[in-house]
């Protein structure tokens, strides 16, 4: 009984050291404002589709049929069809060489390392934290597009996405269902973006090579339809799968390389993490 | 030498005996490799309780390097390193427990306020509350400008801390490296005392890497010379110093050198060392200048002056390395 109490007490004291180490992550993210940087541009993008949409419903002289429709319920799915595979990538990018290779060049990356916390527990942290910034960019997105869609327009009878329409409670909850969805691809991106954001010392090239790597993989998938299923990319929006009926097999695959994706280059980047020598 | 420093002087000769045996860090073999180039060649290394250590070397000789791997930030490819007890492979996270670092310039989250700074290492702490915050900022005079973002410090401000930040977990070891460079004079000065204080007052040993002959000699109690990548010679400082002749020039105005030299020759406390423009240089046994003095004199030696030149760690270094022209 006494060996479970300690290892229960040992336990929620690393847990709180994580925790700990969490919010010093979050705190420093926040103090450098390039969060709200990026809050801003998702409010920005929001409202130029939002003004598009709406110049063309106002003077566009389309035949009422071609008229594209649009209601505050689907704002947020449309704002996802359109950002994910673009937006977020580029987000998470620059947030991950800021967290890594840009502390390494400025000194900074030692600072926690030369305190009893081990390199495993500063990389988990840093990890948690990028989870943390993706799921309030995300939700951050869903709320403005219900917001600004229901200013633009009105909010609507329900959800009206691929040429099926869904009843607001249903509506609502496939869409953060599809938002909670898009979260794990873009993170498994972020673990091969990491493991170039430990082994590039320079954040320039960080951002530069995975930017790189994005618009190889896009036209990679574009040229071969056999490679197309097992990059990342390609499943940006497997989302769109709950829209669909009887493909469970799809979505199970999807999974699948999303998990293979996360777990290699998670592991790949903790192991060089570990390794890594701090010069700087 | 201020009456700082002569007072922490006496302090390490009351206690530095006593406490000779503890070894707060113990580094044996110690290697390290860059492709085919050995950087770090076996380095030994043992730091009692209580020492102000200098590690003194050339630029490029290897301090960083071990510092470094001392401190786990890069990898040993040889060797091991024990803190307080502890093998920093095996145990690290106790090991660095009562550690406290500032490597190369201090580095900071720039756009973070001091006292932010020291939250953030604090709060990887179980044990560091706001209050030891506010006391190492006072300690090193930084307290009314706490809540200044840290890009606007001086280097002399971020020196200062740097070591505040080191304080922070009430280490019993202290490692500093290269701790005053970039620092103006006064600068210089203000953090040397602050060591020589907190080795006194707050029993903190420390480890101080640099390339400032007159450093190791106005602050630590020992001393150990790397050259590229050897530890040359390792020893209390003044034992270094402490030596059994004394050098002294004499100002004469006796145009025959030769005749002074000859008389100088015939004494077996004294040796001619060289001449120059306005006297000679002689190496004398220690408490023998007077009797020398008088002894010229008798010859009827005007001797103008006798000035004792101060041995100097950087005489000793160039000595044993045959060089050291990198030495400040």
């Amino acid at each position: 009984m006494n060996h479970w109490k300690i290892t229960l007490s040992r336990l929620l004291k690393e847990g709180n050291k994580l925790l700990r180490l969490v919010n010093n992550e979050i705190s420093r993210m926040f103090a450098k404002k390039k969060m709200f940087i990026f809050i801003l541009i998702l409010l920005t993008f929001t409202l130029t589709l939002s003004i598009g949409i709406k110049s063309v419903q106002l003077i566009g002289n389309l035949p009422p049929e071609e008229v594209p429709q649009m209601t505050g319920q689907d704002m947020p799915m449309a704002l996802l069809a359109a950002g994910i595979d673009f937006l977020l990538p580029v987000f998470l990018i620059i947030l991950i060489s800021d967290m890594f290779t840009e502390e390494y060049k400025n000194g900074t990356l030692k600072l926690p390392l030369l305190h009893p916390v081990s390199r495993q527990k500063v990389f988990l942290s840093k990890i948690l934290a990028l989870t943390i910034f993706v799921l309030i960019l995300i939700v951050f997105q869903m709320i403005i597009g219900y917001l600004v869609g229901t200013l633009f327009f009105e909010w609507g009878e329900g959800l009206n996405f691929i040429n099926q329409v869904f009843e607001p409670t249903k509506g609502i909850l496939l869409t953060i269902q599809s938002y909670g969805m898009s979260m794990l691809p873009i993170l498994a991106f972020g673990m091969l973006v990491t493991l170039l954001s430990i082994l590039i010392n320079n954040s320039g090239a960080v951002v530069g090579s995975s930017i790189g790597i994005v618009f190889i993989f896009n036209i990679a998938g574009q040229l071969s339809d056999k490679i197309s299923p097992y990059l990342i990319n390609t499943h940006f929006k497997w989302f769109i799968n709950l829209f669909q009926q009887g493909v469970s097999k799809t979505v199970i695959f999807s999974l699948t390389i999303i998990l293979i994706y996360a777990l290699v280059f998670l592991s790949a980047s903790l192991w060089s993490f570990k390794r890594k020598d701090i010069v700087n | 030498m201020s009456k700082l420093y002569l007072e922490y002087a006496k302090e390490l000769a009351k206690g530095g005996q006593l406490m000779r045996e503890e070894y707060v860090l113990e580094v044996s073999n110690l290697k390290k490799k860059y492709g085919n180039k050995t950087v770090v060649k076996n380095i030994d290394l043992n730091i009692s309780k209580g020492d102000v250590f200098g590690f003194l070397g050339p630029n490029g000789a290897g301090k960083t390097t071990t510092i470094r791997m001392i401190l786990g930030l890069i990898k040993i490819d040889g060797g091991s390193v024990i803190v307080n007890g502890y093998n920093m492979k095996n145990n690290f996270c106790n090991a660095i427990e009562k550690i406290g670092a500032v490597v190369e310039t201090p580095r900071f989250y720039e756009y973070l306020s001091a006292y932010k700074n020291l939250k953030q290492i604090a709060n990887i702490h179980e044990n560091v509350v706001d209050e030891k915050i506010k006391e190492v900022l006072e300690m090193v005079g930084l307290s009314k400008r706490q809540n200044e973002k840290v890009k606007n410090y001086s280097l002399g401000m971020k020196q200062r801390l740097g070591i505040a930040r080191a304080l922070l977990n009430n280490p019993q070891l202290v490692i500093l490296d290269e701790p005053t460079n970039g620092l103006d004079p006064q600068g210089m000065k203000e953090v040397r005392e602050m060591i020589s204080e907190l080795a006194t007052k707050k029993d903190i040993t420390f480890l101080i890497s640099t390339h400032l002959l007159n450093e190791v000699e106005q602050i630590c109690n020992r001393v150990a010379i790397l050259n590229e990548g050897e530890i040359v010679i390792e020893g209390a400082v003044n034992d270094l110093l402490n030596r059994e002749n004394e050098t002294i020039e004499i100002y004469t105005e006796n145009k025959d050198k030769e005749l002074v030299k000859k008389y100088i020759k015939s004494l077996d406390y004294a040796e001619c060392v060289s001449v120059t423009s306005k006297g000679i240089i002689i190496e004398v046994v220690k408490g023998y200048s007077s009797k020398l003095n008088s002894y010229l004199i008798s010859k009827n030696v005007e001797v103008s002056y006798l000035i004792p030149r101060n041995e100097s760690l950087e005489d000793y270094f160039i000595e044993i390395t045959k060089g050291g022209e990198q030495i400040a």
